[in-house]
């Protein structure tokens, strides 16, 4: 029976049809599946909403919209995450981007938002990532990080007004929101920049389209080992930038971005570390505008 | 740490913060330029261009992804020869902290 849009209510239930025919997990091989949620032929309840030509039927016109959602949303997460394609391999990333496509489709109006649960999804379903889960996990936060550097809200910087008569145990500073601070078992900073330049050295070694195979002569990155790394993404001039940070350092950032007050903030950086550092630290977090009012 | 070095490494804190503050409001000064401007010119610079993602006239815009101006846009990047490798794809998205000039 066709479908009839011809109230508000038979218009949102058609949208709802359309949306979920066109966004419906592919089959095996990149297809439309043969068969729709209820066990009835797809061929069949497309021809309900959609007309056939004289050259496709409207199960392949409606395929064409079905497999271009899904090359759209799984390019979009193989265009974020170079890194996390390279510790992996092209085949076992594109087996994760399916998997975690399908179990978290875009809710939102932009693509940015794609990878927001991916590392959630990687710890939750670590099949799909094994037995580099542990890495892959850290590169999912870290390429994430990147995004959220690339285009979160920026807040007024604190300046000398607000904070000169400050009493420093009532003291508040916030950090930027789109400063991210990440502890990380390897040193996936250098990791995905080592990925990032071979990926550029390997586009210019080549006139064809980007391939999954390496040029001749350019090497793959090798995996990091394991080495405690504490690291900021943030942003400085409209571009990105990532900054190996010492522990105390951020320790004393972390705590003021869970709202401890200044001489709070910098008691947490522990035994060691010396005013003339402190010092330092606090100069340059201030030139490179990552401390902001509290909110 | 004993009360006495807190109070000492709290001051310092303070020092570096006023420290760092001041030198922001004499580079924006010598800057010149309001920031505002240089927002919305960027921001309509980005939109449906080629190169969106990496450059520098779309980074760090609030808005530039979400309206549609980096992810809509890259897809005209991919796969075109002069993109990649200059920067416009993101081969120059990430790079280490430079140190502010003191």
């Amino acid at each position: 029976m066709p479908v009839r849009a011809d109230s508000l209510r038979g218009l949102r239930a058609f949208q709802r049809l359309v949306k979920t025919a066109v966004t419906r997990p592919l089959a095996p091989g990149y297809r439309m599946q043969r068969r729709w949620s209820d066990g009835r032929s797809m061929a069949a309840v497309a021809a309900e909403f959609i007309k056939p030509n004289d050259r496709l039927t409207a199960f392949a016109r409606l395929e064409i919209y079905n497999r271009m959602y899904w090359f759209r949303i799984i390019d979009s997460l193989h265009e974020d995450a170079p890194g996390l394609r390279a510790a992996l391999g092209e085949r076992k990333f594109s087996r994760l981007a399916v998997a975690y496509l399908t179990k978290h489709p875009s809710h939102s109006f932009t693509l940015r938002n794609l990878a927001s649960r991916l590392e959630e999804f990687i710890r939750a379903e670590p099949r799909w990532t094994a037995p580099r889960t542990a890495l892959a996990r850290e590169i999912a936060r870290f390429e994430w990080a990147q995004t959220v550097a690339f285009d979160e809200a920026a807040r007024p910087v604190v300046t000398p007004a607000d904070f000169a008569r400050a009493n420093p145990a009532r003291l508040r500073l916030g950090l930027q929101p789109y400063l991210s601070l990440l502890v990380l078992e390897h040193p996936v900073d250098r990791y995905v920049l080592a990925v990032k330049k071979r990926d550029t050295l390997r586009a210019e070694a080549s006139n064809a389209t980007p391939s999954a195979r390496p040029a001749s002569g350019i090497r793959s990155v090798p995996l990091p080992r394991r080495e405690r790394t504490w690291v900021a993404v943030h942003r400085l001039e409209n571009m990105l930038y990532y900054k190996r940070l010492e522990a105390p350092a951020f320790k004393i950032l972390t705590a003021l971005r869970e709202g401890a007050t200044l001489d709070r903030a910098v008691a947490a950086a522990g035994r060691g570390v010396t005013p003339e550092q402190v010092q330092a630290w606090f100069a340059l977090w201030a030139q490179l505008g990552w401390l902001c009012r509290w909110k | 740490m004993n009360k006495s070095t807190r109070l000492i490494i709290t001051a310092a804190a303070m020092a570096g913060l006023y420290a760092g503050s001041l030198a922001v409001r004499a580079h924006a000064a010598d800057a010149g330029a309001p920031a505002a401007k240089d927002d919305s010119k960027d921001k309509s610079s980005c939109k449906g261009k080629d190169g969106c993602k990496g450059s520098a006239s779309c980074k760090g815009h609030n808005d530039c992804k979400g309206e549609g101006g980096c992810k809509t846009a890259d897809h005209d990047c991919k796969g075109k020869n002069d993109c990649k490798g200059k920067g416009g794809c993101g081969a120059k998205e990430m790079a280490p902290a430079p140190e502010p000039k003191k």
